[in-house]
């Protein structure tokens, strides 16, 4: 008797990678952004992120798993993914009673929150992964905003190991060195302040193919040739050796400062909630840029990369319709 | 060296180190040969021969009816035992006699004689398809051949007949292309071989020293770097039109071995009754590359390489990528397209569960045709055809390089091949 095999559709051999191993790959690329987290901000960080991972993972559970069984905590990788973005994107403050006066829930209470309105309300009420259409660390990062705003406006450097004497982050107007912002001992969110972690992230991500250059590109590129506009315009300089050195130091600091380098790596990159085809990354990179640095020069609002990231979210469909590409041998 | 390419496109494990050292051994004749009357493309031929009768090996057997067919030949000497409507089985009588037609020379035939002893050898296309040679060398109507392209780029995964052909008889691959050349008019004529092939290159290299009517184009290693459309886009920057043919702009393309193939139809006299194999994969005891008698079932061909392992879960006939899985190994016959055997095991074909798209694009990004594989799958699923041919649903070669790269597994090409199929009927139909 002959043996039978298994038959089935062709190709015959597949990727090794799947979903979990592209999302805990992403996990490992924010890894150095934890560290320096730690390093700069003490524990404050180091349990808030706790925090908002760990629910995360545990609202994603809850959910996901009929049965929940306690070998399926760590999940498909993306609800890690979810809470560590979120919890990086939170002000030191909220890890640290005192920094509110005292209160001992509030604070803590809210990466949970974050964790929770991301995963449930961001993810899961849309049907789950790959069917939201915005970013859920943003959404939860978004209601924290509306609803704390103080506190998520709190950049009080508390429990630092590093010293960092101001409260106010560089953007609200203290100076800072660019050298500074490059490594990250400045007040702001727990794992936006270091630049160079977010790059060795973002290197990381690019070297294993997981994110397309062109949305950080068009993100950051936008911002940079805005900078220079916004440079020219202002007029604070002297002949062209200025302007170029003026311009250059403008978008040095635009990029380096704030939540720029996260949400051009991390959150305009979200494979669900972006295009799909190369020209319309391109442009959703560009858009999101470009609103992050309207909003910075002439808005003022707290939370220019959730509005900037969101809205464009909101355009994906859109763009992907309107940029099919011309199909090999199309003559258009 | 230089390398050309074309855009999209995946880089599989390649898997080749298991054979492509291996010098091309001869299988023993099989007691038996079950010829299929029909082997892939075309309409089936008339059987010449009936019951009993007895033939010789290279004796024209079948005769090929409809304009895109080729005939066929027997490949052992031996009694014809059983003739259906399907298949021509002839039994060895171990003396293998063979009588060679008139050989020729390629100076002394002109380009109708060459087409004509390629269409009486049967010559197909060897790299799957089994295309007919002789119609593939007729420019239609207004059109014209100017370039012939053989492809030595062999970007299946695991196969490595097409290397060893031209690592062992590189003057029978440029003769073969020369003869397509005259045959067709061309005054141009390439090879392409992929960088992964260093001693392919360097034979072919050796052989066409001399010749500038024929270039070696050294391709980068990807898949489908052997696609028509690709290799035509690779070398001469010319896109084939939708729907269209490589005609369309000018060219043939050929593969390796069916140029060897023709080389032998006219120096040799012999008809295209056996073809080199690679019989590969961890499933199998000896990987080799062998020539084997076509009508030779799986079985015997694996036998003659060690038969399988305990753990071979899968067997494929041609490459990983595009070949086709089959369930059994004692009926499933070698024919002049089969390019390969590939045995798989238990480990390496292990189901795997499909998840939602999570939209990441690597689907769209591996696509040489430039097609939204994610939007033609998701399409043809919910049969909305009129969304996914607006897509260009037919543009779609049907690599799998997107299958291949979805980490959710989405079964993207079956899907869309499911689409075109529905789509074709429902035209039929009207
Ligand atoms: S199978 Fe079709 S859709 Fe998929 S990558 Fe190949 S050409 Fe593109
Ligand atoms: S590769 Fe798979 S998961 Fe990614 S976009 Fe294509 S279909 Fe969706």
């Amino acid at each position: 008797m002959s043996k039978k095999f298994v038959v089935g559709p062709s190709p015959h051999i597949r990727s090794p990678r799947d979903i979990d191993y592209i999302m805990w790959d992403v996990v490992v690329a924010l890894v150095p952004a934890t560290i320096a987290s730690i390093i700069i901000f003490g524990w404050a960080s180091a349990i808030v992120l706790s925090l908002s991972l760990i629910s995360a993972l545990f609202f994603e559970w809850l959910v996901v798993s009929r049965k929940p069984k306690i070998s399926a905590f760590l999940g498909d990788g993306s609800a890690a993914v979810t809470g560590l973005l979120l919890g990086l994107s939170l002000p030191p403050a909220t890890g640290m009673m005192a920094s509110i006066g005292g209160s001992w829930t509030l604070p803590w209470a809210v990466p949970i929150l974050g964790s929770a309105v991301a995963i449930l309300i961001g993810k899961h009420a849309f049907g789950g992964l790959g069917k939201n259409p915005f970013n859920p660390a943003l959404v939860g990062r978004g209601f924290l905003t509306f609803s704390y705003l103080t506190l998520m406006t709190n950049w009080e450097p508390t429990g630092t190991f590093v010293d960092t004497t101001t409260g106010a982050t560089p953007l609200q107007g203290e100076a800072a060195t660019l050298w500074e912002l490059f490594i990250g001992t400045v007040p702001g969110s727990l794992g936006e302040t270091s630049a160079l972690a977010l790059i060795i992230g973002g290197i990381y991500l690019l070297y294993k193919g997981h994110i397309d250059w062109r949305i950080p590109g068009g993100f950051l590129g936008a911002m940079v040739v805005f900078s220079f506009i916004h440079t020219g315009f202002a007029g604070e300089f002297e002949g062209l050796v200025g302007f170029l050195s003026a311009g250059l130091d403008e978008a040095l600091f635009q990029v380096l400062s704030g939540s720029a380098l996260m949400g051009a790596i991390y959150m305009a990159t979200c494979y669900v909630t972006s295009p799909t085809t190369k020209n319309a990354r391109l442009i959703y990179g560009i858009g999101c840029g470009l609103i992050l640095i309207l909003i910075r020069y002439y808005a003022q609002a707290p939370a220019g990369l959730t509005y900037a990231v969101l809205f464009m979210n909101a355009l994906t469909p859109i763009l992907d319709r309107l940029t099919i590409p011309r199909t090999f041998g199309e003559v258009k | 060296m230089e390398k050309r390419s074309f855009k999209g496109g995946i880089h599989p494990l390649y898997n080749k180190e298991l054979s492509e050292k291996k010098q091309i051994d001869v299988m023993d004749d099989p007691k038996q040969v079950v010829i299929p009357l029909q082997q892939h493309i075309g309409a089936p031929c008339e059987p010449l021969v009936s019951k009993g009768e007895q033939v010789i090996t290279g004796q024209k057997i079948g005769e090929a009816k409809g304009f895109v067919s080729a005939p066929i030949h027997s490949s052992i000497s031996g009694e014809v035992v059983d003739v259906n409507e399907e298949r021509i089985t002839i039994k060895s009588d171990g003396d293998n006699r063979f009588e060679p037609k008139e050989a020729r020379s390629l100076k002394e035939i002109s380009s109708q004689e060459i087409i004509e002893i390629a269409k009486e050898a049967g010559i197909v296309g060897m790299g799957g398809a089994a295309f007919p040679t002789h119609v593939k060398m007729k420019a239609p109507e207004g059109k014209k051949i100017d370039t012939v392209i053989l492809n030595g780029a062999e970007c299946e995964p695991y196969l490595t007949i097409d290397d060893r052909i031209m690592v062992e008889q590189p003057q029978k691959v440029v003769e073969g292309l020369k003869a397509l050349m005259k045959a067709t008019g061309a005054t141009k004529g390439y090879i392409g071989i992929e960088l992964n092939k260093p001693n392919a290159i360097e034979a072919i290299g050796n052989a066409i020293q001399g010749d500038s009517s024929v270039e070696l184009v050294t391709l980068e290693v990807k898949y489908p770097q052997g696609g028509e459309k690709q290799l035509i886009k690779a070398i001469l920057d010319k896109e084939v039109p939708v729907g269209g043919l490589p005609v369309d702009v000018g060219s043939v393309v050929s593969n390796v071995s069916t140029a060897a193939a023709l080389a032998d139809a006219i120096e040799e006299g012999k008809p295209l009754y056996e073809r080199g194999i690679t019989v590969t994969g961890n499933g199998i005891e000896k990987p080799q590359n062998i020539i084997v008698k076509v009508g030779t079932t799986f079985k015997e061909v694996v036998e003659a390489c060690g038969g399988l392992k305990d753990n071979a879960a899968k067997v494929i006939s041609g490459g990983p990528m595009m070949g086709r899985a089959i369930d059994s190994l004692d009926d499933e016959f070698i024919t002049k397209g089969t390019s390969g055997i590939l045995v798989l095991t238990e480990d390496e074909v292990r189901l795997v569960e499909e998840r939602t798209c999570i939209r990441c694009a690597r689907c769209v990004d591996a696509c040489p045709m430039s097609l939204m594989p994610n939007y033609l799958a998701a399409y043809s699923r919910k049969e909305m055809f009129k969304e996914a041919e607006e897509l260009h649903l037919f543009n779609c070669i049907e690599c799998g390089c997107c299958s291949y790269m979805c980490p959710s597994k989405i079964p993207l090409v079956h899907l869309i091949r499911q689409g075109k199929a529905e789509v074709s009927s429902k035209k039929a139909k009207k």
